[in-house]
């Protein structure tokens, strides 16, 4: 799968304005990321990393049944 | 009444064969065992690590009654015609020197009692204890040595020992050697872990003959006692449940499947665990038969021992795990010893090496859902988030989804209570991010994946100064249908040429930010348990 290229991260910029303005007067304070941002970027990376995810699971946690079957004395 | 105790002077005795001699009846059964040349292995590597340690005086206690063995007696050794003892015997091993031998017993229980009394610094002087069952194929019973590097073990306990009135306390990992007429190599691993962890989790000390009743319940391929022809894996899975464990099992088989995993490959799947003080259970199968140990530590190199620097492909992100700085696990393998390396070899021999190991088995505490590897990939996808949101505040640039320079991952599972404590004195730390740390919602057990620049990271040094950046994962959540992210937070050091602030922290599953004002590289976090 190709890597995310910056295009793709557009439309970043204009949500994140308003959030990053608020958080540069109050900082330490807790300000609330747009939901449309967080839905959108978390959507993204993870639909990218889905294969990853899923491989991850058959690569470390398939565990062959004939393995289960090994003798250890 | 006869005394109980004995002095032994570690500094006057030759070898293992002569100790023997000292602790066992001259003629015993145990001793013409020895004496025709049996291999005592995991015995004489007790005394090696005994003299490792600095032991100069052992104390030697007749007339135990060690829980483990009394189990195991009644279990076997109570139903055969022969009279065997349930009574062990115990080493205690200090670092003081011996006081002159004294003859006769009153005289001789009064210098026991005054060495005791009089120790300087006792908790520095007392080294741990050996237990010897009555039996010459498997002398060592449960014992608890403090370990030689105590920077390369991570999974010890300490336990409180009492002698005579007097209360000693000793910080190490438990060890058995397998009676295999009650447990085989499985159940003396899983013994080893459990016992381990025992404390913290709040466990039933199981014991060999309770493990092994446990793991044949539902799968009884022989006879349950004696218990020679070991257990399957199936069967080691369910005595880890049935003591209220989830074991977790992992593969080492590579993809594509080839002869064996490379050594990285199962340091890499074994360190994180490891470096959260959780014992994994790893088996090995060399060409002379199955055989279970217990991982227990790692050696830490300066420089990386193997360079496996990858790149998420989707998010072209660079980094490498901490296991790349780590070129030996510290096992203990009850029929050659304690606390011995394991390293890389050739599989083809019959000398145990990481090459050999198909599976790890890891009893997690209870409702810990996400793995480790399955924590670092749910981090690398919340420091793309963190990225592209601190990028943003440089207008005059594309938003970044990578950090700029490389990234080490340091991964371990971490208690509530050690993150915040951690938090509270860690000196670097942002105050307003201490103060979220310490007072944000956050399960019992937390996946710590730190960020870490590659440059500067140095795990041998619990001082240096590396960390970049961290991410805080509920480990109760499921990596594939749900939200994992509680807190990632990024110094502003991992973009330099980007004109952002100082550091930034993603609070609540990515919903809300908090700028901070201080980005200086921060220690790792070094006790996973309280």
């Amino acid at each position: 799968m190709p890597i995310i290229d910056a295009g793709a991260l557009e439309f970043v910029a204009d949500l994140a304005r308003p959030m990053v303005k608020q958080t540069l007067r109050a900082p330490g304070q807790a300000v609330q990321i747009p939901e449309q941002l967080s839905a959108k970027l978390n959507e993204l990376l993870s639909n990218a990393m889905l294969d990853d995810v899923l491989a991850l699971r058959e690569r470390e946690r398939t565990v062959p049944v004939e393995n289960l079957r090994l003798t250890v004395r | 009444m006869s005394l109980r105790y004995r002095f032994i002077d570690l500094e006057s005795i030759a070898d293992a064969s002569e100790l023997l001699r000292t602790i066992v009846p001259p003629a015993s059964d145990m001793q013409r065992f020895a004496l025709i040349g049996q291999p005592l292995v995991p015995f004489q590597r007790v005394v090696e690590h005994l003299r490792g340690i600095g032991a100069q005086t052992l104390l030697l206690q007749d007339s135990v009654r060690d829980p483990d063995f009394l189990a195991e007696h009644e279990a076997f050794y109570s139903k055969q015609h022969r009279v065997i003892s349930h009574l062990c015997s115990r080493l205690h091993a200090f670092a003081a020197p011996m006081r002159a031998q004294v003859e006769g017993e009153a005289l001789g229980a009064r210098a026991v009692l005054d060495f005791l009394d009089n120790l300087a610094e006792p908790s520095r002087q007392y080294l741990g204890f050996v237990t010897f069952r009555p039996l010459r194929h498997a002398p060592v019973g449960a014992s608890i040595l403090i370990p030689a590097h105590v920077c390369d073990v991570t999974c010890h306990e300490c336990f409180p020992v009492h002698i005579a009135g007097k209360d000693f306390q000793v910080c190490g990992t438990p060890y058995l050697q397998q009676d295999n007429a009650v447990g085989a190599c499985a159940q003396a691993s899983i013994w080893i872990a459990l016992r381990t962890q025992m404390k913290r989790v709040g466990n039933t000390a199981y014991n060999p003959a309770d493990l092994t009743r446990a793991a044949t319940r539902y799968v009884a391929l022989d006879r349950v006692f004696p218990g020679r022809q070991g257990l399957v894996i199936e069967q080691m899975l369910e005595a880890v449940r049935s003591s209220g464990h989830d074991p977790l099992a992992l593969t080492c088989d590579p993809t594509p499947p080839s002869m064996s995993p490379t050594a990285a490959q199962v340091i890499e799947q074994a360190a994180p665990y490891i470096e959260s003080g959780l014992p994994v259970i790893a088996t090995l199968f060399p060409t002379s038969g199955g055989h279970a140990v217990v991982c227990i530590g790692r050696q830490l190199v300066a420089h990386p021992a193997v360079d496996t620097t990858r790149i998420v492909t989707p998010l072209g992100i660079r980094y490498r795990p901490a296991s790349d700085w780590v070129d030996a696990l510290i096992i203990h393998n009850d029929n050659t010893g304690p606390y011995l390396p394991i390293t890389s070899g050739d599989p083809l021999q019959k000398d145990y090496c990481l090459e050999h190991a198909k599976n790890l088995i890891v009893p997690l505490p209870e409702a810990v859902h996400m793995t480790a590897k399955e924590a670092e990939q749910a981090a690398l996808k919340a420091l793309a988030f963190s990225c592209v949101v601190l990028s943003g505040y440089d207008t005059g640039k594309p938003p970044r989804l990578t950090p700029e320079g490389d990234i080490v991952l340091r991964t371990l599972l971490v208690r509530r209570h050690a993150f915040r404590r951690w938090a509270l004195n860690d000196e670097e730390l942002d105050p307003a991010l201490k103060d979220w740390y310490r007072t944000i919602e956050l399960p019992r057990l937390v996946w710590l994946v730190e960020l870490h620049d590659a440059a500067l990271f140095d795990p041998r040094n619990p001082g240096n100064c590396s960390r970049i950046g961290e991410v805080v994962l509920d480990a109760s959540a499921d990596t594939l249908h749900g939200d994992v992210t509680l807190a990632a937070r990024l110094s502003g050091r991992v973009l330099p040429t980007y004109s952002v602030p100082q550091g930034l922290l993603v609070l609540d599953y990515g919903s809300s930010v908090v700028l901070l004002s201080t980005g200086a590289p921060g220690k790792t976090l070094t006790i996973p348990w309280e």
